[in-house]
């Protein structure tokens, strides 16, 4: 039940990113709302969810994008593998590492990508570009992942509120 | 490092990592015009974009009316009633209103350009990750388009059509840094080729660039294809000559087209 809810929530936030939020930019700069969701994830469950549902959110970024496919499916899957890693290795998750991770993931993620598929066949300005979309995209993607990750503990208080009355009996 | 190959879950990273190298390699390549995998999973998602995009103009009028109720709550509840019924109507009239005329000028560009056969297409979505000025359409193979035809609306040239689907085609625009037409400035009649920037497209501009160098190009000048590559008609504006920088040598010109606002297009399928 649990996983089919967080493939639905996937769907959900890669349709509202490529529909509603399109729109939504500074600069030109966007939030990526699937890499904050794979990292809230993989900060909360750990390795294996991390990979699985980086992989699947990276599959549905590669179809939904004009670039070629894979890159995003494999980008995501290790930086859902890397983020569960630190949650399971060395620290619980917590608001301020979810934002630190969140800013890392999507600063290295659209650095890499413009690196190998723009800056070096169009030899584009690289500061415009590095200030802009990668540095402020990084800023707007942690802002994001913050407040997915604040939704997900008010969902957990809620459903363990709930879970105590039940108990109790009230 | 033996104990790392009996680990499944090394062993299942390695195999989804190669897997995905394969996938790469192959979708890459440009042999291949539509990938399958992309297509089933574009079909999963359509449904649901397609929701988001047709709720957005209810979900606007939901918030409006919130505001309009916020601003007459200070008046008497009699006009509070009437000015937010008027005021509904008038935000559906007006949404009418802007859609007819688009409508309306594409009728008119259709009927203007009876040599070309057309299909209207509205856009389910745009490009996910923000890198290219690209969007999807809801008409594909099913409708008659074909890789490569252009795009266009009322107010000029968009893009063409870079992968089909048999529901659906993706537009690649021609502010994207990848995008490059065959252009000719209406009034020198001199060819030039017009190419996305990165660094212009977000401000609907792109550059224009000429095989020798030209003088006498001035600010104002309308930039129209000039049929040449085969790919978009003779004929249709691309925009009009907005910087002309370093003595003539890096010309901006700024596009026809408002790709912040554009809702429906029509596709060129054929003479």
């Amino acid at each position: 039940m649990k996983n089919a809810g967080l493939v639905l929530l996937s769907v959900l936030i890669a349709s509202l990113q490529t529909t509603w939020l399109n729109g939504v930019n500074l600069f030109g700069a966007r939030a990526d709302l699937l890499l904050a969701f794979v990292v809230v994830i993989s900060l909360k469950y750990g390795i294996i969810y991390g990979g699985a549902y980086g992989l699947l959110c990276g599959v549905l970024a590669d179809s939904l994008s004009f670039s070629g496919f894979g890159y995003n499916s494999l980008i995501l899957m290790y930086m859902g593998i890397c983020c569960g890693l630190l949650k399971d290795r060395f620290f619980d998750s917590n608001g301020g590492i979810v934002m630190l991770t969140a800013f890392l993931c999507s600063f290295i993620h659209k650095l890499l990508y413009f690196i190998f598929s723009k800056y070096i066949w169009n030899n584009q300005d690289f500061w415009y570009v590095f200030f802009t979309k990668i540095l402020l995209g990084a800023i707007f993607t942690a802002v994001v992942a913050i407040l997915l990750y604040g939704i997900t503990v008010l969902y957990n208080r809620i459903k363990i509120r709930k879970g105590r009355s039940r108990y109790y009996g009230f | 490092m033996r104990d790392l190959f009996k680990n499944k879950f090394f062993i299942t990273l390695i195999i989804v990592t190669v897997l995905f190298l394969v996938l790469a390699f192959v979708y890459n390549s440009d042999s291949v015009k539509a990938p399958f995998l992309k297509s089933v999973i574009g079909t999963v998602v359509k449904p649901v974009q397609s929701a988001f995009t047709y709720t957005t103009s209810g979900i606007k009028n939901f918030f409006g009316n919130f505001e309009s109720i916020d601003k007459l709550q200070k008046e008497n509840s009699e006009l509070k009633d009437t000015i937010n019924k008027l005021n509904d109507r008038l935000r559906k009239i007006e949404g009418m209103e802007a859609e007819n005329q688009r409508l309306q000028s594409l009728l008119e560009l259709k009927q203007s350009n009876g040599q070309f056969k057309y299909v209207a297409a509205n856009i389910i979505y745009k490009d996910y990750g923000g890198w290219y000025e690209s969007f999807t359409i809801n008409k594909g193979a099913d409708d008659g388009i074909k890789k490569n035809d252009a795009v266009v609306t009322s107010d000029g040239l968009v893009g063409c059509v870079t992968e089909v689907y048999n529901d659906r085609a993706t537009v690649l625009s021609i502010i994207d840094s990848s995008s490059s037409v065959g252009a000719t400035i209406s009034r020198t009649k001199d060819n030039a080729i017009v190419d996305g920037d990165m660094n212009l497209k977000d401000k609907n501009q792109c550059k224009l660039s000429f095989s020798s160098k030209k003088s006498g190009i001035i600010v104002g000048d309308l930039v129209e294809t000039s049929g040449l590559g085969d790919v978009y008609p003779k004929g249709i504006l691309i925009g009009k000559v907005s910087e002309i920088n370093d003595d003539g040598k890096e010309i901006v010109i700024s596009a026809s087209v408002d790709f912040e606002k554009i809702f429906e297009v029509l596709v060129i399928v054929g003479e």
